[in-house]
């Protein structure tokens, strides 16, 4: 029995002691000093090169035997009385500032939630959902008749390189979608190809006005490809039933058809102008002299995107998606976006146009989750900052917060941050956190802070040195 | 003392002026001396982020051209008006200065010719052979440069340095700075004329005669049209009498549109008295004279503690002479301290704390502080000594603008913009000057301690333990003070770091570079801690001493290493 307790003492002595502390102190010390070194950015994906040491095991086993020590040094080791107050309170500190910490991390969640509205005069939609940070998911959407039915399929422990082709879900019978490679710094080379599997009527054309001449394309699932900025004017595909007039828009349209030129007028008139390919045809087009020359017609026109490996400012992370339609087989690269809106569903370098008038848009973004508690954005009377209103009820919203950079709006569990924001745009990009156990964090920090100032600044006052003892 | 006096007469040397006549010509140094500017170099004109004089904004700009506030020895004020109204005149002039770790490379790619000479010889470009820009073009027009002037080939060394940017693309943001430094004289920003007070809107000279065209004048107004081209006209005068050398001309001109710019800024221009103390900041030498007086400090305490001592009434005075004289220093930074804050017109709510200047100038601030808050409390002149060789250190940081280190009052990052930062920062930078102070003494008491182990090896006769009024002793005994005080306040500091970093990014710890090396720093300081208990006490000052100057090196890796090598959240800072 002795015998058992000395060695348990011997046990309990080691596992408390200082040189033990001493040595994870110093261990400690040189792993973060590697992880700072090799571990990707913040910032990076969740696939981004390198090992992530901060998320490692061998992180957590040194913290916990760090705390483990703290805990055996605080009552197996330390002393009573006001000496030893600065000791205990500091332990006590780190202690649950730990607790604290690894709630936080199991517990919380962080990611992105973006509102939008369809034009400048429009309310904001309700911000229903938001997209976990750290985390990736194919999206792919049909676009039907006016419906769209999207389907998600996340993608856990996603590395870059070769995929081996995970099976995605597929919101069309039939089509089956895998992903095959994920680049994690790329770059987009686009080209046109005329081999979708459904219809998609579309034309090459020349256009010489100044600058703003090239070679363009424009597609029927493209319709802006030749939107001359600041031109004050555009061209699109003409579509199967040309209206006799458009509701609103600004300056001069041009509609490509089979044989002719639709252009519809800024102020309202309507011009047919034939055309033959690559014959040269003076334009005025917003009171400009324009020459546009017609190249050749399609029948089955997209824009498909290719990904390389790159490094730089205009590069990002990309998704290869392998599309099986019947006999047809294709392939979609896209990037990945932070998070994924419904205006971003009509990006440019993912849609296929399938049989039947059906669209296929594939996204790669985090994985989107239900927000706790919805909310809408609002303009709150005199504020350059937009506020944030939770949603109550049916329609109903509940008090406003204003919601700026350095000061968020808490939304029952969740924390909205809002990074900045200019004038009133189409979208709001705010990042959402919930945050448990952060009480504990704090109470710990504020813990440790007093015992150092008891310790070194308090006790060497108030209570006299005793021999032999080290400041 | 013979050291402190070869140092400083080193650093006058390093910052005296340039020979005359590396850049302009002689008519152009005599003119100098016949402009009066004393009214112009008031005028409230936009900075970035602020409004503030025409005598910063010209230091600013020909530092940002030239890589120097000064050339030939004449006021920056006339050299920026020089630059500015004689454009033509150094076109082909050795002016835009090009970072000297991009010269090689540079040099390797240029062809030979007089561009690539003037970059061999005197380290900068001619703007011509960097004029391959339409918009560099058109702005120059703008100022009514005769771009006939300019021969062919166009726009070579600009192409050499995209060429070299591609290339070396860990060069690419020092390449960037030669296009941005052509641009600085092509198209100054100099914005004075106040065209409508009430909403802001401060246009540049050129823009007087760009907007000439009546259906843009026509929303300001006939008064304000008619002043507008009235002062156009005046800037045209200015300019063809500035080539001309017409002092008499010049000195009207510039009253007059001094005293008709000052009159219509009423309302938006800073008050007279912060106009004055902008002038004020910007001439006063305060870090030479404190660099001075803690010279003088430190010389007067070197005296005061040697013995035996045959002037000894000289000697009993040195010592509170040399506090004072640290004290008088510790004022100099504090009043160029406040006088920066006050000029940068940012408010009592964020002080000088946005840029790595002035950190710098904080922990210069703090280490005199706490130096001569402790000297006055303890009364041991480690303190003195330790505060007045770092201060004088960061001081000189300050004066020759290394790197980053740049004095332009700068607009903060919007995420700065918190009450936080006055707090968190402060807090940090005055853990870094106990850091910093720590430092000097831990290695002077492993200097001593080395000393006395070559003593101790060679001696025949046993060495007395020594006693706690010795050097070492106190040393260590100053070391512990300091090491505790850094504790405390990297540890506050973080947890501040830590409470802002959940107000603005959502998260109180990311693992971000910064917050990581941070923590590190707090590591070795607790590791002290805790290795003072576990030690016998001989071995105790050693290692405190041996881990204090490891924490000084993980604290520079933290304050600076980390912002400007690893990516992180915290690259501004």
């Amino acid at each position: 029995m002795a015998a058992e307790r000395k060695t348990l003492d011997r046990i309990i002595d080691f596992a408390g002691s200082t040189a033990l502390g001493m040595s994870l102190l110093a261990a400690l010390f040189v792993y973060l000093g590697v992880a700072t070194l090799v571990s990707p950015a913040e910032t990076a994906g969740p696939w981004a090169a390198g090992v992530d040491l901060y998320a490692a095991w061998p992180l957590k086993l040194l913290l916990g035997l760090l705390v483990t020590n703290i805990l055996v040094a605080t009552m197996w080791r330390l002393k009573g009385g006001w000496r030893q107050l600065g000791a205990w309170t500091a332990h006590l500190g780190v202690i649950v500032l730990a607790a604290g910490a690894g709630w936080f991390a199991s517990r919380g969640v962080s990611g992105i939630a973006v509102a939008s509205r369809s034009d400048a005069r429009a309310p904001f939609g309700t911000v229903e959902q938001f997209f976990v940070r750290g985390t990736a998911s194919a999206y792919a959407a049909d676009f039907s008749a006016g419906q769209v039915h999207i389907v998600q399929s996340p993608l856990a422990n996603l590395r870059a390189g070769e995929l081996g082709g995970i099976e995605l879900k597929s919101p069309i019978e039939g089509l089956s979608l895998s992903a095959v490679e994920l680049l994690p710094s790329a770059a987009f080379d686009q080209q046109w190809r005329d081999d979708a599997p459904g219809d998609s009527p579309g034309a090459s054309f020349r256009l010489a006005d100044g600058e703003a001449s090239g070679d363009f394309y424009v597609s029927s699932t493209f319709r802006v490809a030749a939107q001359i900025q600041g031109k004050g004017y555009s061209i699109a595909m003409a579509p199967v039933q040309i209206p006799a007039s458009l509701p609103s828009q600004q300056g001069d349209l041009v509609l490509l058809g089979r044989n002719e030129l639709t252009i519809f007028r800024a102020d309202g008139k309507r011009q047919v102008v034939p055309f033959k390919l690559e014959q040269e045809m003076p334009l005025d087009l917003a009171g400009r002299q324009v020459k546009f020359t017609v190249h050749k017609l399609f029948s089955h026109l997209w824009r498909s995107a290719t990904a390389r490996p790159a490094t730089g400012p205009m590069t990002q992370p990309a998704l290869k998606i392998d599309i099986k339609l019947g006999t047809w087989q294709g392939s979609i690269w896209t990037p990945y976006l932070q998070a994924m809106t419904g205006a971003e569903f009509t990006g440019v370098v993912n849609q296929l146009p399938l049989p039947q008038g059906r669209l296929l848009s594939l996204q790669f973004a985090p994985q989107a989750r239900a927000l706790p508690v919805q909310f809408q954005v609002v303009q709150m009377p005199g504020s350059p900052w937009p506020a944030v209103a939770p949603v109550v009820g049916q329609g109903q919203l509940g008090q406003p917060q204003t919601c700026r950079l350095n000061q968020p709006a808490q939304l029952g569990p969740m924390r909205v941050f809002c990074g900045s924001f200019e004038g009133w745009p189409h979208q709001v990009v705010y990042q959402v956190a919930t945050r448990p156990g952060i009480w504990a964090v704090w109470t710990g920090c504020i813990l440790i802070c007093l015992a150092l100032a008891y310790s070194f600044f308090v006790k060497p006052i108030l209570l006299p040195k005793a021999k032999g003892e080290q400041p | 003392m013979r050291t402190t006096l070869r140092f400083t007469l080193t650093l006058l040397l390093l910052a005296s002026p340039a020979a005359a006549g590396e850049l302009f010509e002689q008519d152009a140094i005599d003119f100098s001396k016949q402009v009066d500017l004393a009214c112009f170099r008031r005028l409230s004109v936009q900075l970035p982020g602020r409004i503030g004089t025409f005598d910063t904004f010209a230091r600013q700009t020909v530092s940002n051209i030239y890589g120097r506030g000064t050339i030939d020895g004449v006021s920056p004020d006339f050299a920026f008006l020089e630059l500015y109204l004689n454009s033509g005149a150094y076109l082909n002039k050795p002016l835009v200065q090009v970072d000297s770790s991009v010269r090689g490379p540079l040099l390797e790619l240029m062809p030979p010719g007089p561009a690539r000479d003037a970059l061999d010889k005197a380290g900068r470009l001619p703007p011509q052979s960097l004029m391959g820009d339409d918009e560099v073009r058109f702005l120059l027009i703008l100022k009514r440069v005769d771009l006939s002037q300019i021969k062919p080939p166009i726009g070579r060394t600009r192409t050499d340095v995209a060429k070299l940017a591609a290339a070396q693309p860990k060069l690419t943001a020092k390449l960037q700075r030669i296009p941005a430094r052509l641009e600085a004289f092509a198209a100054p920003q100099l914005r004075i004329v106040p065209v409508d007070p009430g909403r802001g809107a401060w246009q540049i000279p050129e823009a007087l005669a760009a907007s000439r065209a009546a259906d843009s004048r026509t929303e300001l107004g006939p008064e304000l049209t008619e002043w507008l081209n009235k002062n156009d006209l005046r800037f045209q005068h200015l300019g063809a009498a500035w080539r001309q050398r017409d002092a008499a001309s010049v000195n009207r001109l510039l009253g007059d549109i001094c005293q008709d710019f000052t009159a219509r800024a009423a309302g938006s221009a800073p008050p007279t008295w912060r106009v004055e103390l902008e002038l004020v900041y910007n001439r006063f030498k305060g870090y030479w004279l404190a660099i001075g007086l803690l010279a003088l400090s430190l010389s007067l305490t070197a005296v005061s503690r040697k013995r035996p001592q045959p002037l000894q009434g000289a000697r009993r005075a040195a010592r509170p002479l040399a506090l004072w004289a640290f004290l008088t220093a510790g004022m100099v930074v504090v009043l160029s301290a406040v006088a920066r804050w006050i000029v940068s017109g940012r408010g009592w709510a964020l002080p000088p704390l946005t840029n790595q200047y002035e950190t710098v100038l904080a922990v210069a601030l703090f280490v005199l502080i706490l130096g001569g808050v402790l000297e006055l409390f303890i009364r041991s002149r480690v303190f003195l000594v330790a505060a007045g060789i770092v201060a004088v250190a960061v001081l000189t940081m300050l004066l020759v603008q290394l790197g980053p280190v740049k004095a332009d009052i700068t607009p903060p990052a919007d995420i700065l913009v918190s009450p936080v930062l006055g707090y968190h920062v402060a807090t940090i930078m005055l853990g870094y000057a106990a850091i910093a102070m720590s430092l000097e003494i831990s290695l002077a008491y492993l200097g001593l301690h080395l000393v006395n182990a070559f003593r101790k090896r060679g001696a025949t006769e046993e060495i007395p333990p020594a006693s706690p009024s010795d050097l070492p002793a106190r040393l260590d005994r100053a070391n512990i003070i300091l090491v505790q005080i850094a504790t405390f306040l990297v540890a506050v500091g973080v947890v501040l770091g830590a409470y802002w970093a959940d107000l603005s990014w959502g998260r109180w710890w990311g693992w971000d570079p910064k917050e990581t090396w941070a923590l590190m720093t707090l590591l070795v300081y607790i590791a002290i801690i805790h290795l003072r208990l576990a030690l016998p006490e001989h071995r105790r000052a050693l290692w405190t001493a041996a881990l204090a100057v490891l924490g000084c090196l993980v604290m520079l890796v933290t304050w600076w290493a980390v912002n400007y090598l690893m990516p992180g959240l915290h690259s501004y800072a």
